[in-house]
């Protein structure tokens, strides 16, 4: 209700700005009011529209005319030009129709009831904070009536307190966190909310109009982002923005292969299964599959030049000359390798990449010695890859409190949701509860679980550049039951037999040794 | 006939941010406005009004103008606008007028800074 109301009088401004700016901008004002209402409450943006009302009027108009000597007093002229009611004040003789009185009385009402909005926001947020107390005769008890909260909070009225003062809303402290800027506009008088789905695929996609990389963390397993990774795939204008798409869940020996694949050209199951089976990690890639032939039936809706080209991230290990840790280690340098391929790849052809790999690989982790990929990209490169952080709650993700708060902080529960990190009250949060998978890391000569304890002192902000939150994780996996007794399921129990030893041995941050870890 | 570029020097903060963000690309208003948070790192932000109301004077001014409806577009009243010849030559010269109040700014305050004896 107060939704529609504050909406309501929204339009109300613009029907009162001059007819010329109506019709060239009222359109698409309200589009990004239904937007950013969502994120910021009505209250601001009521207040902005009636700075704009003011400038619109009295600075614009009136001073133009003040200056260029229109501002006469023929009656002809003013029937034209007139303004605000004014200038029947010096045309005593001229009736004042009946719509200019609605339209004052219109302007009337705004003038108040939005400072009225701005009190009732004030107090709302006063009351969620639990500051505000009812004093009774010298006894004063908190007045934190739930049912009040309740309607505040189902009413979308904005917490977020006063009316902006300046011309812009440079002095807010809640910083914009979503990127809608691909989303539909809404036509007057709509009622239809755009999906948060848009939000998040735009936002993946603008960053790629300032960045080159835009590095999103896989989180080993997990069907949702799995199935978000697909949709984006099918995003009008994905191809025009992307041109590559590097996987960690593909060992680079068998390149050719996996370009034939995806030109469409015809590949025995065996051969491509063998870009995801025989990475340097056993067990992660289960879902790697159905992405890979998504993108095998986008590239063949597109023109030749603009087909995407997937890029396997992995280093290109040879399983059959691996029979030992030591011959398993010489390919453990992935991140270099990763690194190398980016360079050569997006730096010296200029082409524009979605990597797709684990978040250890991709977040900045100063307290960590070990050369991560978007450490030694951003050595080179500095500031050249949009970080963006999967976010989920889950035994392997968030912890329920971590997240529930993120959530606040963004006003927000919509899943999926795309939000910048970058001096935002999310971005401030520490990093550590978010990110509760096992890893194991080598602490004076022991392994030792580090699980929850990663990023000392570092918030979110610091790791990424946003993060993407999805629904709660859906860990899917191949069951490794369905290979027992065949010659994969024998090859898969040698490899996890190597990589135990191998990871013993490796220092400071070995591959984690569960498959939902990165 | 080339313009006096020094008539629209200074530009106002959001002039600036809005001609900054369509250096790079053409943009619609609300992508506008989502350029400007991030060349900004979130401190500066326009509000629909603010941004239109300058929208509207930066084009009177020639600074920027409509770009061509694109074709397949999701929503046919989404405008996209563009930097013109002008509005570029105006840009860098507010750029290099900033850069030398910055080279200014920087000497007095190395000038003010107490002297180890």
């Amino acid at each position: 209700m107060a939704r529609s109301l504050s909406r309501f009088f929204y339009r109300g401004l613009l029907s009162l700005h001059p007819p010329s700016f109506q019709a060239q901008f009222a359109h698409e004002m309200l589009w990004i009011f239904d937007e950013e209402r969502k994120r910021r409450g009505a209250t601001k943006l009521l207040g902005d529209a009636l700075l704009s009302l003011g400038r619109q009027w009295i600075v614009r108009r009136a001073l133009q005319k003040w200056f260029i000597g229109d501002f006469t007093l023929s009656p002809g002229l003013s029937q034209i030009h007139e303004l605000f009611a004014w200038e029947r004040i010096a045309l005593p003789e001229s009736h004042l129709p009946l719509p200019r009185m609605v339209q004052g009385s219109l302007i009337c009402l705004l003038f108040v009831m939005v400072p009225l909005s701005v009190l009732y926001d004030g107090s709302v947020r006063a009351i969620q904070r639990g500051s505000v107390t009812r004093r009774t005769f010298g006894h004063s008890r908190p007045f934190a009536s739930s049912g009040f909260q309740r309607r505040a909070a189902l009413s979308g009225l904005s917490a977020e307190g006063s009316l902006g003062t300046g011309s812009a809303f440079g002095d807010s402290q809640q910083a914009m966190q979503s990127t809608n800027e691909g989303l539909d506009g809404l036509a007057i008088g709509s009622s239809h909310v755009t999906s948060p789905d848009r939000n998040a695929f735009e936002g993946v996609l603008t960053a790629f109009r300032r960045h080159n990389i835009v590095a999103l963390d896989d989180p080993h397993g997990d069907q949702v982002a799995s199935e978000f990774r697909i949709q984006l795939l099918h995003q009008p204008g994905f191809a025009d923005k992307v041109n590559d798409i590097a996987f960690e869940c593909g060992n680079s020996l068998y390149q050719k292969v996996l370009d034939r694949y995806m030109a469409g050209g015809k590949v025995p199951h065996e051969e491509i299964a063998a870009v995801w089976r025989n990475t340097t990690q056993v067990g992660q890639c289960d879902l790697t599959e159905q992405f890979y032939s998504e993108v095998r039936k986008v590239n063949e809706t597109l023109p030749r030049a603009k087909r995407i080209r997937v890029l396997a991230l992995d280093p290109p290990i040879d399983w059959n000359k691996v029979h030992s840790a030591a011959d398993w280690v010489r390919f453990m340098d992935r991140d270099a390798f990763a690194a190398s391929l980016i360079e050569r790849e997006v730096f010296q052809r200029n082409r524009k990449m979605l990597v797709i790999m684990g978040g250890m690989h991709l977040y900045r982790n100063k307290h960590d010695s070990y050369p991560w990929l978007t450490t030694l990209i951003e050595k080179k490169h500095p500031g050249s890859v949009f970080v963006i952080a999967t976010i989920r709650a889950g035994p392997l993700g968030a912890t329920e409190s971590a997240f529930a708060e993120l959530q606040k902080r963004l006003g927000t529960s919509e899943v999926p949701f795309f939000a910048l990190f970058n001096g935002t009250p999310a971005g401030s949060l520490d990093a550590n509860p978010f990110f509760q998978f096992p890893v194991f890391r080598k602490v004076e000569g022991k392994l030792t679980n580090v699980t929850g304890h990663l990023f000392p002192g570092l918030t979110l902000q610091d790791l990424a550049d946003a993060c993407l939150i999805l629904g709660p994780e859906k860990i899917a996996q191949v069951d490794p039951k369905i290979y027992e007794g065949t010659p994969y399921g024998k090859e898969l129990e040698r490899r996890r037999r190597i990589l135990s030893e191998g990871q013993a041995g490796l220092a400071p941050a070995p591959p984690p040794p569960n498959p939902t870890q990165p | 006939m080339k313009q006096d570029i020094s008539q629209f020097v200074p530009l106002s903060p959001a002039a600036f941010h809005i001609l900054l963000a369509l250096a790079g690309d053409e943009l619609h208003g609300y992508g506008i406005m989502q350029e400007i948070v991030q060349q900004s790192a979130g401190k500066y932000r326009l509000g629909p009004g603010t941004l239109y109301d300058n929208l509207q004077r930066l084009m009177e001014k020639g600074l920027i103008e409509e770009a061509a409806r694109r074709s397949g577009a999701t929503d046919p009243r989404r405008r996209y606008y563009r930097l013109t010849a002008l509005g570029r030559r105006v840009l860098s010269t507010e750029v290099e007028r900033l850069e030398g109040m910055l080279q200014e700014a920087r000497t007095h305050l190395r000038a003010l800074k107490p002297r180890r004896t």
